[in-house]
């Protein structure tokens, strides 16, 4: 397996909920949360979508953590999860039905931001994610997961089962393929 | 106008950046971040480089560690909803591996990695073979295929069973599914060891 730092912090409350302080799990949420709502986005139609799938994710999370081998990463193991959640037929309809409605959430509006320029960016990001959504689904993981959810080449090669150079490799061509697709479309 | 020419190298020092890292190049979070800094604050900038900014936002932005209102939010549903569950406890051990003579014996689902399937240095030749009269079409999904539902069909042999060779690399472990008519997900009844697939199923694990 690919080689990861392991977090002392998300062993110690992992070891803890074990214990039977379920309390303790509000960290994990708390320092995952904004990465994963940024990985749900990606693979959501909407923000009320991407909430629910990150909340679903959390709570089957919890409901596992006896399952989660202390020792590999907890965040390729969060995020493989969450990434499994969406392959499921019923996932794949609902996203479907709500496609449209998809507005880039990390075009948050700036005070003083030019409400017409904002209308332009997020246009440009749901364009970009939809390019995204478009590559191969080994290509799409791999960006999805090192970019939006943030996790690092090993961590990303934990969660797919897969090398470190196989990530590398995918990150490479994965951009080269999403500028074609973009400068295609323009 | 010196301020006009400092925008404008900027400008064309970002897009420089940015081309070179569309075209494969590799920078680490800091460099990214600077880059960073003159696109999101740059409108002419936004569009030529939307890529970038999209997939960099989450590493540019959260310099620190600080959750959003979102997450502090999405942690406040999480808890409410677990609130009042018995903690997780340790599942007990995997269940011992089964060997290749005995599975074969089980004839419902086996994988046979070393004697019938072959092996060297690096990569090990999996058989996964299901029974499953009733289903149409059965693929196979797991860690090695990015859990792609249709991404590895398995053939029905003139048995009746389905059959699918895979080539892996040894020295790795993976979790895999059968997945029936795309829409049944089930796990191998005949692999060695069964884990949790975090949806209150189970899916099947392998090591070579």
């Amino acid at each position: 397996m690919s080689q990861v730092d392991l977090d002392e912090e998300d062993v110690r409350v992992v070891h803890r909920c074990l214990g039977g302080d379920s309390q303790a799990f509000r960290a994990i949420v708390l320092k995952y949360g904004d990465r994963m709502l940024s990985f749900c986005r990606s693979r959501s139609s909407t923000e009320e979508d991407a909430a629910d799938l990150a909340q679903e994710t959390f709570v089957r999370a919890f409901r596992s953590l006896g399952a989660f081998r202390l020792g590999s990463s907890f965040a390729s193991w969060l995020f493989a999860i969450a990434a499994n959640r969406t392959r499921t037929g019923w996932f794949r309809r609902t996203m479907e039905a709500a496609k449209a409605a998809r507005v880039g959430a990390e075009t948050a509006m700036n005070p003083g931001e030019d409400p017409e320029d904002l209308a332009l960016r997020r246009l440009e990001g749901e364009r970009v994610r939809l390019a995204v959504a478009s590559l191969a689904a080994d290509l799409r993981s791999t960006l999805e997961l090192y970019y939006f959810a943030e996790l690092s080449v090993g961590e990303t090669a934990e969660a797919l089962g897969v090398g470190e150079e196989a990530i590398k490799s995918r990150l490479f061509r994965g951009r080269k393929k999403l500028r074609e697709i973009l400068e295609s479309r323009n | 106008m010196t301020g006009y020419y400092r925008i404008d190298m900027e400008c064309n020092e970002a897009r420089r950046v940015v081309a070179l890292w569309e075209s494969g190049a590799e920078f680490d979070d800091f460099e990214a971040r600077k880059v960073y800094e003159h696109v999101a604050s740059c409108p002419s900038c936004h569009v030529s480089c939307s890529a970038f900014l999209i997939l960099f936002s989450g590493r540019c932005i959260r310099e620190d560690s600080t959750p959003s209102p979102a997450a502090r939010f999405l942690a406040d549903r999480v808890m409410s909803e677990i609130e009042g569950e018995k903690s997780p406890s340790v599942r007990k051990g995997p269940r011992k591996i089964v060997g290749p003579l005995l599975a074969a014996g089980l004839a419902a689902c086996v994988i046979l990695v070393a004697g019938i399937g072959w092996r060297n240095a690096t990569t090990v030749e999996v058989r996964f073979v299901l029974d499953a009269p009733g289903a149409n079409s059965v693929f196979l999904a797991g860690t090695f295929s990015s859990w792609e539902p249709e991404g590895l069909p398995l053939r029905r042999r003139a048995d009746g069973l389905w059959e699918r060779r895979v080539r892996l690399r040894s020295g790795r472990m993976y979790t895999y599914n059968f997945v029936l008519d795309g829409t049944s997900w089930i796990a191998d009844p005949g692999a060695p060891e069964q884990v949790d697939d975090g949806f209150g199923g189970e899916s099947s694990l392998i090591r070579l």
